[in-house]
């Protein structure tokens, strides 16, 4: 099992020990970060990971129009250059690009709504992209369809608060302009937006021209780390919102639960004012409610 | 010179051969099985046999959605329904599951494989991989892209380029929103879309109320009339408006604008500004929604994109569709839409484009007895005209505001 953690801050290298691999943003390529690592700060922490023999991805899950393909190119050149270990990618130019300097085996195809059926993460395979990091909306039922010959290739995120909605329209400066508020307010990460009808706060965060509205609960897999552990390979911790102490407490409960059954009270002891969904790993939704 | 295609919703078949009537070069629908928009009256398929037949018979072409993203279990009877499309003669279908569109080659189907907008598709190297590796005919663009990328596309591609001209616009990259999946249980990816991001919310910082405001996120609609030089000069190969849940009357206001735009173009190299004002008037008549010309724009200031929640504004109000032309004492049958006084001043608005307005002469029901109001949506009735109207004319009244 690679456990692979989207790092907070460059002191969360040290903070976690316990994984296998980073996961790095940066603010030309990424969306929904807590930190952007510069060239210099990823060049300096794939150096020092090597040494502890771990691994660094870069999130690249941007999507990019034609005008922005050659700094695009320059950039992903960079990375390889420095020696990172993959990309996690969702626009195929991403991958074109790093096919053309041979590195197309290490990018891992990361959409986070089209890869929720055997049929298509195979066809994206035939098609060369070997590694899958499975969608948010991906059910048990058909992950346990996924070849088990193909495990090392997959991966899906355990952890971690996730993303329902990704939008090109700037929603928090568009309502500060529309109301005379603080500008600040934009780079607020406490923000939330509530349905008039709903009891639910859903956390929004406006990003590098990207607005981000995420699942009120964090979503935890911990329950079924065994099972997905049978057709799965690497699970993916997101730090964005929360504590990375706690974090890395969490990954080792989910490196526990993949030899002996974890309940969820034991994440609980870590911190009881969290909670927790499945999110549609066991839950089939359908046309009509 | 190679004309742009008009590609128009078709929520069912009266609203397909009215699109196609008043001027769609093809229409997009979706059947009962892998389409969105579950809520629109899908189409069996001897409905879309029928559809093609019609649309033969105008020299207009069949696109059909195809663009659930899938699970595993709906895959079962893929290759059956991919056949029966074939069979039907349907011209093309619109994709976003690769495994669909490979399997649609490998079946040997003989209609074009369109990349749907659920891709996402914003530069070459994304359409040339997937042209490279799934021989696609067409990519349908991502709506957030601007004039200048949508033509930068054009110029550089190997596939037919298709772009959004008018209609509804998801506020979320297409295919990437599970708001309602969330909210409501609802799998927008299989067509349960159910509209949360028009609902009405307030934005708290830390858990407090910022203000008492609504916090938008929905989106305008897409107008792009005045791109539409541009665009046409750039060649791009089909306009698609959007709206399978639209009603007949927007369907044919719309359609009947852009074709007679698109006509103009070519025929006088250029569209003066008078004309692009005239239809945008046309277009009001029909329009619910307040619209903007999104992110064509490449200065677009943000908030225009985001709209008030659930503004009506249509000009004009739908009553009655003409479904049986004069008889010899000039009694129109048509099937009422919305109530309407038989004193009103009725606006005709014909398949070719034409207008007419006029006074009711009598108003008649299916026994023949009087009637001053007709109050009942769908119930058949027949009006006197001085005026010929063929099937399918729309017949409208100005809005009382």
């Amino acid at each position: 099992m690679e456990i692979v953690v989207k790092i907070n801050n460059y002191d969360d290298v040290k903070q976690f020990n316990n994984a296998d691999a980073y996961l790095l943003s940066n603010k030309f390529v990424s969306f929904r970060y807590s930190f952007s690592f510069s060239l210099n700060q990823i060049k300096k922490i794939t150096k020092e990971s090597h040494l502890n023999e771990k691994k660094v991805y870069i999130l690249i899950n941007k999507i990019f129009t034609n005008d922005h393909l050659i700094k695009l190119e320059a950039y992903i050149q960079n990375l390889i250059s420095i020696g990172v270990d993959g990309f996690y990618f969702c626009d195929f130019a991403v991958f074109v690009i790093a096919k053309k300097y041979n590195f197309s085996d290490k990018c891992y195809f990361y959409h986070e709504t089209f890869l929720r059926n055997t049929y298509d993460i195979l066809t994206y395979q035939e098609m060369g992209i070997n590694n899958i990091i499975c969608s948010k909306d991906m059910h048990i039922d058909d992950i346990n369809n996924l070849p088990i010959k193909n495990k090392e290739q997959y991966g899906i995120m355990v952890f971690g608060y996730v993303s329902l909605y990704e939008s090109k329209r700037k929603i928090i400066s568009n309502f500060i302009k529309q109301n005379n508020l603080d500008k600040n307010l934009v780079n607020s990460t406490n923000l939330s937006i509530k349905e008039e009808t709903r009891n639910q706060h859903y956390k929004i965060l406006q990003q590098n021209g990207i607005t981000s509205i995420f699942d009120n609960n964090i979503w935890c897999y911990l329950d079924y780390s065994q099972q997905l552990a049978k057709h799965i390979n690497i699970f993916i911790f997101d730090c964005l919102f929360l504590n990375s102490e706690y974090v890395s407490k969490v990954i080792d409960l989910f490196k526990k639960s993949l030899n002996e059954k974890i309940s969820m009270n034991e994440l609980l002891k870590l911190d009881n004012s969290l909670s927790f969904t499945e999110g549609f790993l066991t839950k089939r939704v359908g046309i009509e409610k | 010179m190679k004309k742009v295609e008009l590609l128009v919703p078709a929520g069912d078949l009266e609203r397909l051969k009215i699109a196609i009537l008043y001027g769609a070069d093809a229409v997009f629908c979706g059947g009962k099985q892998f389409s969105l928009r579950a809520k629109a009256n899908n189409f069996s398929l001897d409905d879309l046999k029928e559809a093609v037949i019609f649309a033969n018979k105008h020299h207009a072409k069949v696109h059909v959605t195809v663009n659930i993203v899938p699970i595993d279990n709906d895959f079962a009877k893929l290759d059956e329904y991919l056949l029966a499309l074939d069979n039907i003669g349907v011209h093309a279908i619109i994709v976003s599951s690769v495994y669909i569109m490979k399997r649609a080659q490998e079946l040997n189907c003989h209609f074009e494989i369109h990349v749907s907008t659920q891709q996402s598709i914003t530069n070459n190297l994304a359409i040339s991989f997937l042209k490279q590796n799934l021989n696609i005919n067409r990519v349908v663009l991502a709506r957030e892209l601007n004039i200048n990328e949508i033509i930068d596309i054009k110029n550089k591609s190997s596939v037919a380029i298709e772009t959004f001209i008018h209609g509804g616009m998801c506020s979320s990259y297409s295919g990437r929103c599970g708001l309602s999946n969330s909210m409501v249980d609802r799998d927008a990816n299989k067509g349960g879309c159910a509209h949360s991001c028009r609902w009405v919310y307030n934005l708290y910082n830390d858990n407090k109320l910022v203000s008492n405001q609504k916090c938008i996120i929905a989106s305008c609609d897409l107008n792009s009339v005045e791109y539409l030089p541009l665009l046409l000069k750039n060649h791009i190969d089909s306009f698609k408006i959007e709206g399978r849940m639209k009603s007949a009357h927007y369907i044919a206001t719309v359609v009947s604008a852009y074709r007679h735009l698109i006509d103009e173009y070519y025929h006088n190299k250029e569209l003066k500004h008078n004309v692009i004002k005239y239809y945008q008037k046309e277009i009001q008549k029909a329009e619910n929604r307040i619209t903007y010309s999104g992110f064509y724009n490449p200065k677009i200031k943000n908030e225009a994109l985001l709209k008030d929640l659930n503004v009506e504004n249509p000009t004009q109000t739908f009553i009655g569709l003409v479904i049986k032309s004069n008889d010899k004492n000039n009694y129109v049958t048509i099937e009422v839409k919305n109530n309407f006084s038989k004193n009103i001043i009725l606006e005709c608005f014909m398949p070719s484009g034409k207008c007419i307005t006029t006074k009711i002469l009598d108003m008649i029901d299916e026994n023949d007895d009087q009637l001053e109001v007709a109050r009942h949506p769908k119930q058949i009735i027949k009006i006197k005209i001085k005026y010929k109207l063929p099937v399918y004319t729309i017949l409208r009244k100005k809005k009382e505001l």
